[in-house]
């Protein structure tokens, strides 16, 4: 797996930092503790091996805060300097991409910071300064969806830019993908799969045999099958047996098919749009980066039972 | 409305197009805009145009089906062979003849199972042998444990003659 993600990550209110609510709250610069009353769930990208942003940034298990580690450590408010000992390896939207706008990285202390709020307060004396810092984008989340991938042939388009492009879309419903898993799988029989007709409710045999393999995943996971083609020749298909929730997308599909496919599993349908990401259009015809998810379209994921609450 | 490249484009762009209602609606003059798709370099719209000529039908639709058929990449390929089951019985013919034999297993699975019932004899013949050879490590791997159990069985027969060879020998 090439990455994974994290929530629980927290916006404090007095000093404006982002700190991590799993644990208990560190000491914050303007007194006391963090709070994370006000705040969204965030959720970080770690341990990214190629995820776009900026990486190297770094949780301090003194003060539970974020922190650039590519600089020297900058003052803690526990005392001393921050520490990254312990912490993964987190990556960050950095200019582009979709989640909430106005965080900062402060030039004094190395935290990351919301700049759009009440004024700061900088572990170093002051406010936080936004001199020389980047924008970057944190994607709050209320539910999740769990994805697993199984390799029969690696897609053309890098499944971990896939995956962030599906990221990049769910996050516009504020839903979090969690990439759980990844196997290859060596089926040469099943690799040019034959879909049928690729209806909603209705599999062929092979479906059903290549979507029997469901390690690691759980009954309200969905499986991502990459398979060379199918037969007929669609981009991916969406069909599958009830109770094995998943799809297949194919080596030459567009770097938008996997979220569309998945979206499908989730209960959406076609729209003429191709501003949209169920587009039945083609998402080859997509040109607004990321696609948009509507309302109605974010209810039904809400409601499907493929998601949770976070 | 003629029909022209950017329809048929239109057609075959989706996730999954539907195909019997493409063919339905854009029908023949559909076809030379296929045979030129599938001669391109986009693999996905190359097959995708493959099989929606086979589902048009006609003389001008096996010509686009088989010069998928000779196509280097093997997803066209396979496209061909899916779309042959869908051609005039002497085209697909031609089209699954070739198409059996490919190099590429999975081309060879779909053109075996595209063969209609009712085929020319070399066809069956190829047919048949690609299905014994794919059937065939099944077969061996069945077969080891049965030549086992002969063997044990044959064990069990020397002995049981053995003795009997002695009950008869004492009996004598």
């Amino acid at each position: 797996m090439a990455w994974g993600t994290q929530r629980n990550w927290r916006w404090c209110s007095k000093c404006q930092g982002l700190w991590f609510g799993g644990n208990a709250a560190g000491p914050c610069p303007a007194g006391g503790k963090h709070i994370k009353t006000g705040s969204g769930n965030y959720s970080l990208v770690h341990q990214a091996t190629s995820a776009p942003g900026q990486a190297n940034w770094r949780w301090c298990n003194k003060c539970q805060g974020l922190w650039f580690g590519g600089n020297a450590a900058g003052p803690c408010p526990a005392g001393g300097k921050h520490s990254k000992t312990g912490s993964g390896n987190y990556t960050i939207a950095h200019q582009t991409g979709a989640g909430q706008q106005g965080w900062r990285w402060c030039n004094k202390c190395q935290g990351m910071w919301f700049s759009q709020g009440n004024p700061s307060k900088c572990p170093a004396g002051g406010a936080h300064s936004q001199t020389g810092s980047g924008s970057y984008r944190l994607v709050i989340v209320t539910q999740r969806v769990r994805i697993h991938t199984k390799i029969l042939t690696p897609p053309n388009i890098s499944i971990d830019t896939l995956m962030h492009n599906m990221r990049e879309v769910y996050a516009t419903a504020n839903c979090d993908v969690e990439w759980v898993s990844t196997e290859n799988l060596n089926f040469p029989a099943l690799n040019d799969l034959d879909v049928g007709a690729c209806t909603m409710g209705t599999t062929t045999a092979e479906q059903a045999a290549l979507y029997s393999n469901r390690n690691n995943a759980g009954a309200n996971d969905i499986v991502v099958y990459f398979v060379r083609s199918t037969v007929p020749p669609f981009n991916g298909c969406a069909a599958h047996p009830a109770g094995r929730p998943a799809a297949c997308c194919v080596q030459t599909a567009t770097q938008w098919t996997f979220a569309h496919e998945v979206g499908h599993v989730l209960g959406l349908f076609h729209v003429a749009s191709t501003d949209r990401l169920m587009t039945g259009g083609g998402t080859a015809n997509i040109t607004n980066a990321p696609p948009d998810l509507v309302a109605s379209e974010v209810a039904t994921m809400t409601n499907s039972a493929l998601t949770a609450n976070v | 409305m003629p029909v022209d490249m950017e329809k048929v484009k239109a057609a075959l762009n989706p996730e999954e197009p539907d195909y019997p209602k493409a063919a339905q609606e854009l029908g023949a003059d559909a076809l030379p805009h296929l045979e030129k798709l599938v001669g391109g370099s986009e693999t996905l719209l190359a097959a995708k145009a493959a099989y929606l000529a086979g589902l048009i039908g006609g003389a001008d639709a096996a010509a686009a089906v088989a010069k998928a058929a000779r196509s280097s990449h093997p997803t066209v390929r396979i496209a061909a062979a899916a779309a042959a089951t869908n051609l005039p019985a002497a085209q697909s013919d031609t089209v699954l003849l070739q198409l059996v034999d490919d190099a590429d297993p999975g081309v060879q699975k779909v053109a075996v199972r595209s063969a209609p019932a009712a085929m020319s004899d070399a066809l069956r013949a190829r047919v048949s042998s690609v299905r014994a050879s794919l059937a065939a490590p099944t077969a061996a791997a069945k077969a080891k444990p049965k030549k086992k159990a002969k063997g044990a069985r044959r064990k069990v027969t020397a002995k049981k003659a053995a003795r009997r060879g002695k009950k008869a020998s004492r009996k004598k």
